[in-house]
């Protein structure tokens, strides 16, 4: 009976470490990652073309529609022109002392928070 | 810093090594089973976020939760956290043997299911072998879909393969007397898609643990979790993780109380990923707890 369960553990430790175990980059796979950085000049500060990738990387994996962290949805344009009218939301991405930061941990770019606040200087456009 | 963790890693192999050679005083009388071997190095089967090199007996099962609160820094608007937002595991172990141990979770943190195995290769006897080690080894699924999936219109997660994470962790401890216990244990976290070109798949991480019975029914609990290689460009945006807590032992079960920085829980995540500390504030209260059923018993 023993000798059966370390079999079998020998055989589970054994199969975890050598099946299914790769090592892929994601950027590597898909070199633009459909993903664009924001922080260049030549890229305009409107939603469709800047705001929506920084949203979509640090904000939509707790602010989605299933998740709803602090009720709050980021996932369209009307969702995130609605928040970026308040005050909180500023506060938060640029981390002002007494309002919760966001993201959590490590913060956005400088240039993507420029990026933002150029936007909601124009009017937000879509 | 790299400099510090070395002497730190070269003071701990050398008490080991001490330990083997027997400079040490055998631990008190009372402490051992009938085997010679030494009981109760831990408390529990987890220290605060980490395994330790304890097991249940045959043929128990473990129903665990473990919880933690939202961070000190939220101040007293937010009831320094305690109204979150907070990170929860649920959590099934059961014991085959008296080595060896199988168990299922989910935890809140990317909803990550895992399955680990762990068994123990040795027993700190009274005589011969100086320290216990045990051996674990983990399947962690992300089941988060895809956060950018929308946008891009790529899913990272369309593959299983992708949302895999391996976890391996050797455990050795001594128990140095009645009162006082450690454990270094060696730690291999592996990714199998990770974001960047410079991201590393491996992250490779000593886990530290000590415990200290100050009372009967309280033992003080210290562990850290020091990360050792540069696996990603965002290394100093994260953290090694650090938890001060203690074990309270009521009739026959364990309540963990500590205070934690890592509050990931799943380890594939709280080692790597870790993203606040202790001086900007960002620790936490933590509780595990744990009920265990006899299920041979008659
Ligand atoms: C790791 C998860 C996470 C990420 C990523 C995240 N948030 Fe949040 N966010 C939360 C949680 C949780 C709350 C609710 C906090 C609370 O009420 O204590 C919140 C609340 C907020 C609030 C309200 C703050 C307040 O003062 O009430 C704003 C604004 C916000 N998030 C914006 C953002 C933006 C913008 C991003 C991306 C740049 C982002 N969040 C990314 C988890 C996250």
């Amino acid at each position: 009976m023993k000798r059966i369960f370390k079999i079998v553990a020998a055989l589970v430790l054994g199969g975890t470490f050598l099946s299914a175990c790769y090592y892929d980059h994601w950027e590597a796979i898909h070199p633009t990652s459909g993903l664009v950085d924001v922080c260049p000049d030549s890229v305009s500060a409107t939603y469709a073309a800047a705001i929506r990738f920084v949203t979509a990387q640090n904000c939509v994996s707790c602010h989605n529609s299933s998740r709803q962290d602090g009720n709050i949805v980021l996932e369209t344009y009307d969702q995130v022109k609605s928040l970026a009218a308040t005050t909180k939301f500023l506060n938060s991405i640029q981390r002002v002392d007494g309002s919760k930061p966001m993201p959590p941990g490590v913060g956005l770019k400088a240039c993507e928070i420029t990026k933002i606040q150029t936007w909601i200087t124009n009017g937000m456009p879509n | 810093m790299a400099c510090r963790t070395s002497i730190l890693f070269a003071l701990l192999l050398s008490a080991m090594s001490a330990v083997a050679q027997g400079k040490w005083a055998a631990v008190n009388e009372a402490e051992y089973d009938s085997l010679g071997r030494v009981t109760r190095t831990f408390r529990a089967t987890r220290l605060v976020n980490l395994h330790t090199t304890e097991l249940m007996p045959k043929g128990s099962l473990d129903f665990r939760i473990a919880h933690r609160f939202g961070a000190f820094r939220t101040k007293l608007n937010n009831l320094y956290g305690l109204d979150g937002p907070a990170t929860i595991q649920f959590r099934l172990d059961y014991s085959i043997t008296d080595r060896l141990t199988v168990g299922i979770g989910r935890s809140s943190y990317k909803k990550m299911g895992d399955v680990f195995i762990k068994y123990k290769w040795f027993h700190q006897k009274q005589t011969g072998m100086p320290v216990s080690v045990a051996l674990l080894a983990s399947t962690n699924v992300i089941m988060d879909s895809d956060p950018t999936a929308n946008i891009t219109g790529l899913d990272r997660y369309a593959v299983l393969s992708n949302r895999l994470v391996y976890f391996f962790h050797g455990m050795v401890s001594r128990k140095f007397g009645p009162r006082f216990s450690a454990q270094l244990s060696p730690m291999l976290v592996h990714y199998n898609l990770v974001e960047k070109l410079n991201d590393k798949n491996d992250i490779l991480a000593i886990g530290y643990g000590a415990r200290y019975k100050a009372l009967d029914w309280l033992s003080v609990t210290a562990e850290y979790v020091q990360r050792t290689f540069r696996y990603s460009p965002d290394f100093r945006n994260y953290h090694n993780v650090l938890s001060l807590g203690v074990d309270l032992e009521t009739s026959g079960h364990v309540f963990q109380v500590f205070v934690t920085n890592g509050y990931m829980i799943n380890e594939a995540v709280v080692i790597p990923f870790t993203d606040g500390t202790w001086s900007d504030g960002n620790m936490m209260l933590g509780f595990n707890i744990s009920r265990t059923f006899d299920v041979l018993k008659k």
